[in-house]
């Protein structure tokens, strides 16, 4: 079963914190207005999802995010009869949720996504807007609000798990990536809530250990990580312990590179 | 009075036609010195080297006689000239120097037994030095490490001293070992941590270099801003003071910029500083002591030796001067203007002849690479210099390319297969270009065997990912076992109106991979570079491909094994070892154990032929691993020439559906050979002997 939460409504109080990298909030907007659907693209933990909950606040929408899985099926996404009291009642999908509720709606990792899964998106992403549910025998129009959002992480290499050209193109396509280090450690400081001062070394560290994607290791080092090793620091676990914890283990299992990686922590931390 | 006169001057003529160094007269000096002291010492000495030390390099030659003239000149009696030949075989020449002065540092009656082999002390500190850490037990973390600090584009080079690697002055050369400390009677911490920091420190500093911009002095680049420095440096009277006094101001400059960036050194600097300056050799002339004083006080913030009467004014006038190269403004600019106001200094204040040879002014073991002589290149390694990429090419131009004019009248080229090669300056491609033959690839008759154990675990571990894709299938037609799920739905549905779907089942079936892979292996001869485990890279290659071949058959996946080389564009070879449609048995062992280096490599022809073989296969997801060393390299086929061919063939490749991935051989490998195969499409591999896991790894991860 899909996991699908519902966020709602334009609260001041928690706003969700977002740091613009360039004209990404624009671009979103703009796309949101002119109905078109929104692909974000970006390596894992640069701020994809924050971005999205932040824009659905934004734009005073509710959010339905669905994370995608292999073993997700149509009816995990459209919805499916439910037996109550000695009846049966449709149960709406979460796409579907969000397809009559005008709900930003948001597949996550999408590339995990079955294929004939994938497919049944097609007609809600052009002019149509439609989403055709065959037990219902029914096609619903999409309300004015409803926007899809996919994300998509290119940097993943498998030759036999990539998101089909003809997917693609149905989509505007948002490039994300990692953040200045100006505005890196300004997250940083802000999600774990350490000083300004201990997140920019944070940030230079995960700076040089990014200069060693693709050159050992195999994924590129998120700003989540960079923001859990600061929260660690905050509870009071002495900073190379942390980054060990949060930067280094999660990366790689390689002796030499885990040691090489510590060393570079102990510059800063040392 | 010692009467063998002539055998001594018949000794000295091999020495002298032995070691070139020896035309040197300043070098020849203390040999000549001691024989007039002690001429049956010196005679000693020279037999028992020339006759079976060849080991000796020049420099320890002359480290040998210079140590015993100073142990002459300080009358030291009982002098084992064996013993003293044993620590410098023994030694880094810059420890066995250490042990000599610590030795000399002794009181009268120490000094007698510590340079004779009974004294305990003597020789715990040689083997205290021994230990250090070598260069080579690190070098895999040290690499990443410097990968870490630098960023791909612009690689910090190095290697441990005495590898194979090439010379090259932007290479730095670490230390085989790094150094032990001595600390007045005993030695102190030889844990293993201090010796890593050292070498940890030698990188760093060396990245300081960069950082703080020492090659950038009024130039843009670094070959034009070294080339400016040499230049400043040699327009004085006395360049090694000038170089000697540049690299003292240089380093304070550097190491306060490092410490502002990595506030980490902080504590281990600290610890250096206590254990270097606990000892030093004593300065010997009134100019020594002061640039002694200066450099302990630059860096240590205070002195052994206390500033004297007639130069004291001039001293502490030098310090105030420097404190601007701790500023974060600081350039290398400042740095030459407090050099030429210190050269000044000395020139007014000493009167003391100009240096013969460099003066080291800095704290570390090594040298950086001298602006004033830049280590030659040995014309043995001139083949390998012709592969680095900052060396000019010599047949860059293709329209020059007098090799194989008459090629397109030979027989075997018209019975070739022909490739397009792409020529980037016209945009174009020059058609039937290349002429590729398929040739038998050799053999031989008996393989090594491979580590038993491994093969079994590669074989468990592949077979088990195989068998992952026996996954039990949901809503199947027909099947062992009742949907549960689709059950549930279904009669839901029949409730609600709805017909009963037919998909109740699972089944456990298997998910066809439906792949086929390509193994295309450069085989051109920088495929005979060692190791630095002393094995050609084409050995490593040979025993990785081998236990991927292994990983295959487990996995039951249709592969092909092809290598190719080649001398010219109508003579590129290409050898299937492994085609589709044979099976790995004990002829394609022999084929890659005989595998050996060749000649060239075009591997945009390679490419493109291989993308031809492949595109006969059935399978939906085609693969190709390019085994490489990022150097397209053949007559008229160089540099961005080669590489943007290679880049169009696999272009051409990918158009065909066919996923190119290229594994790099090559630790320094230019951040734009990676791009030649795309984001996220290549690895560059920083250890070839992890080439066997790297590639099973990588296989493993792309296809899962």
């Amino acid at each position: 079963m899909a996991k699908a939460t519902a966020k709602r409504a334009k609260s001041t109080e928690n706003t969700p914190f977002y740091v613009p990298m360039s004209d990404e909030i624009e671009l979103f907007e703009a796309a949101f207005h002119a109905k078109l659907p929104v692909l974000l693209k970006g390596p894992t933990g640069c701020g994809k999802t924050r971005f999205v909950e932040y824009m659905a606040w934004h734009l005073s929408r509710p959010l339905i995010t669905v994370a995608c899985n292999e073993d997700l099926s149509a009816s995990d996404l459209v919805g499916r009869y439910l037996i109550t009291n000695e009846q049966t009642v449709w149960q709406d999908g979460p796409l579907t949720q969000g397809v009559r509720q005008g709900a930003i709606t948001y597949l996550d990792e999408i590339v995990e996504a079955r294929n004939d899964t994938v497919v049944l998106i097609h007609p809600l992403t052009d002019h149509r807007r439609i989403l055709p549910i065959d037990k219902l025998g029914e096609q619903i129009q999409a309300s004015d609000g409803f926007l899809l959002v996919m994300s998509y992480n290119p940097g993943y290499q498998s030759v036999r798990k990539e998101l089909k050209p003809s997917t693609r193109q149905r989509f505007v396509s948002l490039e994300f990536n990692f953040p200045t280090q100006e505005k890196e450690a300004q997250i940083v400081a802000h999600e774990s809530d350490i000083s300004f001062d201990v997140a920019r070394k944070l940030v230079y560290l995960g700076g040089k250990i990014r200069n060693l994607a693709g050159q050992g290791l195999e994924d590129e080092l998120s700003t989540r990580l960079l923001i859990y090793a600061g929260q660690l620091m905050k509870a009071d676990i002495p900073p190379l312990s942390a980054c060990e914890a949060a930067l280094i283990h999660p990366l790689t299992d390689d002796r030499d590179l885990q040691r090489s990686l510590l060393e570079v922590a102990k510059n800063y931390f040392g | 009075m010692f009467n063998e006169d002539v055998a001594y001057q018949r000794l000295w003529r091999r020495i002298v036609n032995r070691y070139a160094f020896t035309r040197n007269i300043q070098y020849t000096n203390a040999i000549e010195k001691l024989y007039k002291k002690q001429p049956e010492l010196t005679y000693q000495a020279l037999k028992s080297f020339s006759e079976e030390r060849e080991r000796l390099e020049p420099l320890q030659v002359q480290a040998y006689f210079s140590q015993l003239l100073q142990l002459q000149q300080k009358r030291v009696g009982g002098v084992d000239p064996e013993y003293l030949l044993q620590i410098l075989l023994g030694l880094e020449l810059d420890h066995a120097w250490r042990w000599f002065y610590f030795g000399l540092h002794q009181n009268k009656q120490q000094l007698q037994r510590y340079f004779s082999s009974e004294d305990e002390q003597s020789q715990a500190l040689f083997e205290g030095l021994k230990k250090g850490v070598s260069a080579f037990d690190v070098e895999r973390v040290l690499r990443y490490y410097a990968d870490a600090l630098t960023g791909p584009g612009q690689p910090l080079k190095f290697h441990p001293k005495d590898s194979t690697a090439p010379l090259d002055h932007d290479y730095l050369h670490l230390p085989d070992r790094v150094m032990a400390y001595p600390d007045g009677e005993a030695l102190v911490d030889q844990d293993e941590d201090l010796h890593f920091w050292l070498y940890k420190w030698l990188i760093t500093h060396e990245q300081g270099h960069r950082q703080a911009g020492t090659y950038f002095y009024e130039a843009e680049d670094e070959e034009t801003g070294r080339q400016a420095l040499i230049e400043y440096l040699q327009s004085f009277t006395d360049p090694f003071m000038a170089e000697a006094l540049f690299h003292l101001f240089e380093d304070v400059r550097v190491e306060a910029h490092l410490l502002r960036q990595y506030p980490g050194f902080e504590a281990g600097r600290a610890q250096l500083m206590q254990l270097e300056f606990a000892f030093r050799p004593e300065p010997e002339s009134p100019r020594e002591r002061f640039l002694e004083a200066l450099l302990q006080q630059l860096h240590w913030g205070k002195s052994h030796i206390r500033p004297e009467k007639p130069w004291q004014a001039g001293f502490e006038k030098l310090l105030k001067e420097s404190e601007g190269l701790l500023e974060k403004t600081s350039s290398v600019s400042d740095t030459i203007r407090i050099t030429g106001l210190a050269y000044a200094q000395l020139e007014t204040l000493f009167s003391e002849p100009r240096l013969r040879e460099p003066l080291s002014l800095t704290l570390l073991p090594y040298e950086l690479p001298l602006l004033l002589d830049p280590p030659p290149a040995s014309p043995s390694s001139s083949d390998q210099m012709r592969h680095l990429w900052n060396e000019p090419a010599e047949d860059d131009n293709p329209e020059e390319d007098t090799h194989e004019d008459s090629t397109e009248g030979d027989i075997s080229f018209k019975q070739a297969f022909k490739y397009d090669e792409w020529d980037y300056r016209e945009q174009s491609y020059r058609t039937n270009w290349c002429a590729l033959h398929e040739q038998p690839p050799g053999e031989v008759t008996a393989v090594s065997t491979l580590n038993a154990p491994q093969v079994a675990q590669i074989r468990r571990a592949f077979e088990w990912m195989a068998e992952e894709d026996w996954t039990r299938q949901k809503r199947q037609l027909e099947g062992d076992e009742i949907d549960l799920d689709a059950w549930v739905e279904g009669m839901t549905d029949l409730r609600a109106g709805q017909p009963l779907p037919e998909k109740l089942y699972t089944q456990q079936l298997r998910k066809k991979r439906d792949l086929c892979a390509t193994i295309l292996l450069d085989q051109s001869d920088s495929t005979a570079r060692l190791t630095p485990t002393g094995e050609p890279v084409i050995g490593v290659e040979r025993e990785a491909l081998r236990y991927l071949c292994e990983a295959l058959e487990a996995l039951r996946d249709e592969y092909a094994i092809y290598t190719y080389s080649g001398d010219g564009r109508g003579q590129v070879d290409c050898f299937p070892l492994k085609t589709f449609e044979e099976h790995y048995g004990l002829t394609v062992q022999y084929r890659l154990q005989a595998l050996q280096p060749l000649s060239q490599n075009r591997d945009g022809c390679a490419i493109r032929h291989i993308t031809k073989r492949m595109e006969m296969q059935p399978a939906r997801t085609k693969l190709l691993l390019h085994i490489t060393d990022g150097k397209p390299w053949d007559h008229g086929y160089t540099q961005k020439y080669a590489l943007e061919d290679t880049k169009k063939a696999i272009q051409e490749a990918r158009a065909q559906g066919i996923k190119v991935f290229g594994v790099i051989c090559d630790p320094y490998a230019p951040a734009y050979v990676k791009s030649t195969y795309g984001p996220g499409r290549s690895v560059i591999l920083k250890d070839i002997n992890g080439l066997s896991d790297l590639l099973l790894g990588l296989y493993r991860k792309i296809t899962w």
